[in-house]
């Protein structure tokens, strides 16, 4: 079989970088090779396609295969670098620590900051729209009836000179149109190519309204009368004293935070990390899926959560409620809740309206507080059940695990029965009715007692030491 | 003399590589991902196996 002119090829490519870096370093050869590499296989492939093609028509012999089992071994570690490289600028850009987050490769040339600022009265109650696709922007309610923007520009170029043509061609664009007040940093216009960002710190009216657009980059928004709306690719949002409605649609985010609104809030998050929503006057509707801890605390109306596996609804939350990956932690509901999920270890603390809980897997441990009971119906197909039954409730108690043991430490009126692999408590003096079912797993119902793990624990609970080993039994022959 | 079924099972390679390239392409350009795409890279493979395999019926 005859040698591929692909091997050489690439010899003489990877030269050619080379070489182009060191004379021409403002080309960025690299920065091209991370852009372009996906075309670089498609034309490998190509150019083997066409060798065999020029084979096979003159009737030569064919290599038994096409791309040898070395190319694999290259073609392999390239995707892995390449893909690998830009995983790790996508983590770098998450790590928002400095002001400078800039995307590419930053083997040559440095960051130049242009100051920014702008300042237009405007109505009272102005509808702001923010655009500005990379970089933070902060913005504040005041008294005043204007609008004052400040802050800077961020370009990264070879020299000065450069950073000076692309800071030239995206102006900071601040117009008021009737009740309309547009901020516009215009990075489009540096070219997809030029590594901008523009960080704001903008004051605008106590009544105003807040729209922003963005692709990367923080938006912070507090002490404002109106609405406030964000749609970006990627960002951090926290809101603070809104009045009116929030609105949050992202793709990706490593935080949200709101607290004190007045309105409703809707937050959609295709992929986020925490989640922290307090004090809502209106009802709170989550829908994404989030890796972090996810906390609500005292939402007025309805909350409803929503992921790929998880469905929760609860109403009127006085205190707290907290998801993590496996756990839902719940103390101090006025109104019902309602939860469906493949697999969580549930706590409910503090609620006497109607519960439903219904689990693929995982532990229940139920609280009510100490006044009348209502309705509860609590199951799940693998996984302990726990009941602190009140001491002088009204009840009418059904608990079931089909397989595991019951244990009865309330005592009287409840009984407790083995019934083939599994067995029941039941009894009552003429409540509400309590379901409880488990498929699998230990079945407790005890008098009145604390949960065995609280929320809002002051000091996490130290780990227990572990037992000293048994000493070695002493063999006698 | 090259037989057909030498020629699709020596052309698999080149095909997968190039599949592999726009896949990691079009994730690039911003459209769909690669960790939503990479099952057509199996499709491929398998298609060209059957094709390989339809020719060395025809013999």
């Amino acid at each position: 079989m005859k040698q591929s002119f692909v091997g050489p090829i690439i010899l003489i490519g990877i030269g050619v970088l080379f070489l182009a870096n060191n004379l021409r370093p403002e080309l960025s050869p690299w920065r091209l090779l991370l852009d372009y590499w996906p075309y670089l296989l498609i034309v490998w492939g190509l150019v083997r396609l066409a060798e065999i093609g020029f084979l096979a028509s003159r009737n030569q012999p064919l290599p038994k295969r096409g791309v040898s089992s070395g190319e694999w071994g290259l073609i392999i570690f390239i995707t892995l670098a390449a893909s690998g490289m830009w995983f790790g600028m996508d983590v770098r850009d998450r790590f928002r620590t400095g002001k400078v987050n800039l995307r590419g490769l930053q083997f040559f040339g440095e960051t130049f900051e242009y100051p920014v600022s702008a300042n237009l009265s405007c109505p009272k109650a102005p509808r702001i729209i923010v655009e500005n696709r990379r970089g933070n922007v902060r913005l504040i309610g005041t008294d005043m009836d204007q609008v004052n923007v400040s802050g800077y520009k961020t370009v990264f170029g070879m020299d000065k000179v450069e950073a000076d043509r692309i800071n030239e061609r995206m102006k900071l664009e601040v117009t008021v149109q009737g009740d309309q007040v547009v901020i516009r940093t215009n990075q489009e216009n540096a070219g997809s190519d030029n590594k901008v960002e523009a960080d704001l710190e903008v004051q605008i009216p106590k009544g105003a309204s807040v729209e922003c657009r963005g692709t990367y980059g923080d938006f912070d928004v507090s002490q404002i009368a109106g609405s406030f709306e964000v749609k970006s690719e990627n960002a951090g949002v926290r809101g603070q004293d809104i009045g009116g409605n929030v609105r949050i649609d992202l793709r990706r985010s490593d935080i949200v935070r709101l607290v004190r609104v007045k309105g409703n809030v809707d937050v959609k998050g295709a992929r986020a990390d925490d989640l922290e929503i307090d004090d809502v006057v209106g009802q709170v509707v989550v829908d994404g899926q989030f890796t972090g801890n996810i906390d609500f605390r005292r939402i007025e109306k309805s909350l409803r959560f929503v992921s790929k596996s998880t469905n929760l609804t609860i109403e009127k939350l006085k205190g707290r409620a907290h998801l993590s990956d496996g756990d839902l932690e719940v103390d101090d509901i006025q109104g019902a809740l309602h939860l469906r999920s493949k697999s969580k270890d549930v706590r409910v603390s503090g609620f006497a309206a109607p519960i439903d809980i219904d689990l693929d897997r995982g532990d229940i441990e139920l609280s009510p507080g100490s006044g009348t009971l209502s309705m509860m119906v609590a199951k799940t197909s693998s996984g302990r059940v726990t009941l602190h039954l009140p001491e002088n409730a009204k009840y009418d108690l059904d608990a079931t695990t089909r397989r595991g043991e019951a244990e009865n430490e309330f005592g009287s009126p409840l009984t407790s029965r083995e019934e083939n692999r599994g067995a029941t408590i039941r009894g009552g003096n003429g409540g509400p009715k309590i379901l409880l079912e488990t498929g699998r797993g230990r079945m407790i119902v005890t008098r009145g007692g604390v949960m065995s793990s609280r929320l809002d624990r002051a000091t996490p609970v130290p780990p227990i030491a572990p037992k000293a080993p048994a000493p070695p039994a002493v063999v006698e022959r | 003399m090259p037989t057909s079924i030498g020629l699709v099972s020596a052309v698999r390679g080149p095909v997968i590589l190039i599949t592999l390239g726009t896949l990691m392409a079009i994730d690039h350009s911003g459209g769909m991902r690669f960790s939503r795409t990479w099952p057509i890279l199996i499709i491929m493979f398998g298609l060209l196996k059957l094709a390989e395999y339809m020719k060395g019926g025809q013999q």
